[in-house]
């Protein structure tokens, strides 16, 4: 789904094994909680920055197997808003990552363009640097025309904080437009994502949510496995694919907006926009 | 002629996934098998001291074995072992309308209709409180969802097996619960491992 420097072929017995998993149920969003990279670093006796280094290697890699898969939607964990309590030299490296790595998307364009992959950034970034958000911003209003693929970053996110925004939101809409339902069904569309995942698999062998997508994840299947992130392998992914496809089938039906919903719901999309270019200054 | 290829290789691939499935399924069985038979693990775990969670969350799973008898068991099991307070999510109702008396357990059943319009019935109270938005913030959000909003340490889905699911529990209440499955059919020895396994999780709290 990312350009890669390098492509990283999976094994034969990998591609077979996913090609046969095709012809059951595959989830069509997949989230990812990347836990484990500092542990990992501290393993190998590396400074957190090397696991984190590892970690976004070891992301280009699952993400070439969701596309190998044919899994159109996926997100991410990659900076919680409380991770800001971390050490700040350990912060900086972060954010000095994400920038490079923000950067050289924006320099891969249309390579994003040729796999159809639409970025978006979901979560407080305001509470970003603006060496870090502007990036951020850009890259999001430039694949926005992207159909193909999805790929969801939650940066600086948690899932209290969208409650927060998608509540202050419907307030403000209800003072404005009497009349408006406000319904479990519309808190859901107003938070940052309102697409739920089917799958959310945690690594590092916490079994917790951490404040992420609790409101999105509320009929997800979750997969806790025990390897930590850089080491998450394509069998520990198809194993949690296995697992998914053994579930009972899932129903889906959603009651229809009526049209103040809908009418909310499109002036939300358009001062998401309106946001997005006024980081761009 | 390419279709005809196509349609053989959809058979090929939908007899060797359900091959792929039956394999996992037998390796798991008898795994589960070899477990129940090894008494020494169990036995080790009885005898280690933990603290258990004050407030431990049951998920009821629809098509599971475990019944409302069965999660009577586990509530009394988990506080007879130092548990104070259990609230049992039953979005399909099978515990509200069993003829046990949760109240008397001091367990509280929580179903879609008494707790799951959280967030929505609290953005209606803070209007109808006139509410600014500019005041509005996690923790007066927390005291608008109230006692719904309280934060299990602990949520057993009874029933699951290998994946979970929280089946729609109040979720801003789950921000930092640890998640278990506890498989059927339900054994007494499952409240033991589980809160052993509990109680060597750490929080690191996003630090």
């Amino acid at each position: 789904m990312l350009p890669q420097e390098k492509e990283i072929r999976p094994s034969w017995i990998g591609r077979l094994m996913s090609w046969i998993l095709r012809a059951g149920e595959i989830p069509h969003h997949v989230a990812f909680i990347m836990d484990g990279n500092r542990r990992f670093a501290r393993r190998s006796g590396e400074a957190p920055i090397h696991g984190h280094k590892q970690g976004f290697s070891k992301l280009a890699e699952v993400l070439s197997w969701c596309e190998m898969l044919e899994i159109p939607e996926v997100t991410v964990y990659a900076f919680s808003a409380d991770n800001f309590k971390r050490p700040q030299a350990e912060v900086d490296g972060l954010m000095s990552l994400a920038r490079e790595k923000f950067h050289q998307l924006l320099s891969e364009q249309a390579k994003l363009k040729e796999k159809g992959v639409r970025i978006r950034m979901i979560g407080e970034i305001d509470l970003l640097p603006s060496d870090v958000r502007q990036p951020a911003a850009e890259l999001e209003q430039k694949t926005r025309d992207n159909k193909t693929y999805t790929l969801n970053i939650c940066i600086a996110y948690t899932s209290r904080l969208e409650c927060v925004n998608a509540a202050k939101k419907l307030l403000a809409a209800s003072e404005s437009s009497k009349g408006l339902a406000i319904d479990e069904q519309l808190v859901s569309k107003s938070m940052y994502l309102s697409s739920p995942p089917q799958l959310l698999i945690r690594t590092s062998g916490e079994a917790r949510l951490s404040d992420f997508l609790l409101f999105q994840c509320q009929k997800a299947q979750i997969c806790f496995v025990k390897p930590f992130w850089p080491d998450f392998s394509l069998y520990d992914f198809l194993g949690c694919l296995l697992k998914y496809q053994k579930v009972d089938p899932r129903s889906s039906y959603e009651e229809p907006l009526s049209a103040k919903q809908e009418s909310y719901l499109r002036k939300l999309e358009e001062s998401r926009a309106k946001q997005l270019q006024s980081y761009l200054k | 002629m390419a279709s005809r290829r196509s349609r053989y290789f959809g058979i090929v691939q939908v007899l060797l996934l359900y091959l792929i499935h039956f394999a996992v399924s037998c390796f798991s069985w008898f795994f589960k098998i070899v477990r129940r038979l090894n008494p020494f693990k169990s036995s080790k775990l009885s005898n280690k001291f933990y603290q258990s969670p004050e407030h431990v969350a049951l998920v009821s799973y629809k098509n599971s074995l475990i019944d409302s008898s069965q999660m009577r068991e586990i509530a009394l099991e988990l506080l007879q072992r130092g548990c104070k307070k259990i609230s049992i999510w039953d979005p399909d109702r099978r515990m509200e309308k069993s003829k046990i008396d949760w109240s008397e357990l001091n367990c509280r059943v929580l179903t879609p209709k008494n707790g799951g319009s959280t967030v929505s019935d609290s953005i209606k109270r803070m209007k109808a409180s006139s509410v600014s938005v500019r005041e509005v913030n996690v923790e007066l959000l927390d005291h608008f969802i109230g006692p719904n909003g309280e934060e299990p340490e602990l949520l057993l889905c009874c029933g699951a097996l290998d994946l979970v699911s929280t089946k729609g529990y109040p979720p801003w209440a789950l921000r930092l619960t640890t998640i278990y499955p506890l498989p059927s059919p339900y054994s007494k020895s499952q409240v033991n491992e589980v809160l052993s396994r509990y109680s060597t999780v750490s929080q690191r709290y996003g630090k």
